[in-house]
């Protein structure tokens, strides 16, 4: 009798095909899928599972984001409190807590959150003025250490590093900057250029 | 007198097979080159199943015809194609979706695998929150308690 148990439980196996998952494909093509979700659900992303968090934090991603041409428009918000020197910078995200809040009252702009970036690199400027160009947001002049620079940094908003870039001619202090022509321009407060 | 169309039999790994148009598997740059390197009657195709190389056929059938025909009015055709790929993928569970990006990977059709790329995303999206994201995709989280409550922490400035 337990012989036959056996033998129908082994052909059951047989039987049986397995059930692919996403995490079964090889990782190129799970990046290639991944990369068409929008950017503002990659907070949501990582609290999936590890392997989800490891995917979504690598330089894979970006590149694969690159390779199909996924542009969005992304919002990057500065915080700098008067006698601190840090900055906060956040990025606008989609909310990962959309079931704790749902019911039909739901103000629909609380679907978004403000979510801090992680860098460790943010530079020592203060009072800077900033421009995007691209992918990339530069911080132009401001304050070092209490002395007016004239200093350029540029952060790559795919991996959130800081570089520095070549610096301005002159040391300006709350410049006002805006793109032309994929130029930046940078006025302070005489208006000139 | 209609021209005479070269046919081409796929076997897949079942050895089910399909008698397709050569232009069918031109959409396929992999079987391109091995139609060109190989030219015999049948080739067998060791890493897709009957079942989704049904699926690949019928989709590059789809797609084949549309671009013969649409030379005069592509608009129109592009958008009954989209509605085609539309209906095509709704019909789809996922499980069926990850072999056919694996078999369009393979077979090195582009259309295809962003086609299914771009399904296994837009599901994501419809998701409400990471716990749906799970259900859906069928993951099993492997964060500690510990170790996700630090992924929130991280995150905390957010929620507030």
């Amino acid at each position: 009798m337990s012989s036959t148990t056996i033998t129908s439980t082994a052909a059951m196996k047989v039987d049986v095909p397995p059930v692919l998952t996403l995490l079964m494909l090889p990782e190129e093509l799970i990046l290639s899928c991944l990369a068409r979700v929008p950017r503002s659900y990659y907070l949501t992303l990582t609290l999936v599972s590890k392997s989800f968090r490891s995917l979504i934090n690598s330089p894979e991603l970006c590149k694969t984001r690159s390779l199909l041409a996924r542009t969005e428009s992304c919002l990057y918000v500065c915080f700098q409190f008067k006698n601190e020197g840090n900055k906060h910078w956040f990025n606008l995200y989609r909310n990962p807590y959309q079931t704790m809040d749902d019911n039909s009252q739901t103000n629909k702009l609380c679907d978004y959150r403000l979510a801090p970036v992680q860098s460790l690199d943010f530079p020592p400027l203060a009072m800077s003025g900033f421009a995007a160009v691209g992918s990339d947001i530069y911080a132009l002049g401001g304050i070092i250490d209490g002395v007016s620079s004239s200093s350029v940094f540029v952060m790559d908003t795919h991996y959130h590093i800081w570089c520095k870039a070549p610096s301005m001619h002159v040391a300006r202090v709350c410049p006002s900057a805006s793109v032309l022509d994929g130029k930046i321009c940078v006025k302070w407060r005489m208006g000139k250029t | 007198m209609e021209n005479e169309k070269k046919m081409i039999t796929l076997k897949s790994s079942d050895d089910v097979t399909f008698e397709v148009e050569e232009a069918v598997v031109l959409e396929s740059q992999f079987l391109s080159h091995l139609v060109q390197d190989c030219p015999a009657p049948e080739h067998k195709i060791k890493e897709v199943t009957g079942k989704i190389l049904s699926k690949v056929v019928e989709y590059c059938e789809k797609h084949v015809v549309v671009v013969v025909d649409g030379g005069d009015s592509s608009s129109s055709s592009g958008d009954d194609l989209k509605k085609w790929d539309d209906k095509f993928i709704k019909e789809m569970d996922l499980s069926t979706v990850y072999d056919l990006i694996a078999a369009a990977n393979y077979l090195n059709i582009q259309a295809l695998l962003d086609l299914m790329c771009q399904r296994v995303a837009d599901v994501i999206t419809a998701c409400k929150d990471h716990k749906e994201i799970r259900e859906t995709l069928g993951i099993v989280s492997d964060y500690t308690a510990e170790e996700e409550a630090e992924v929130l922490k991280e995150n905390e400035w957010a929620f507030d």
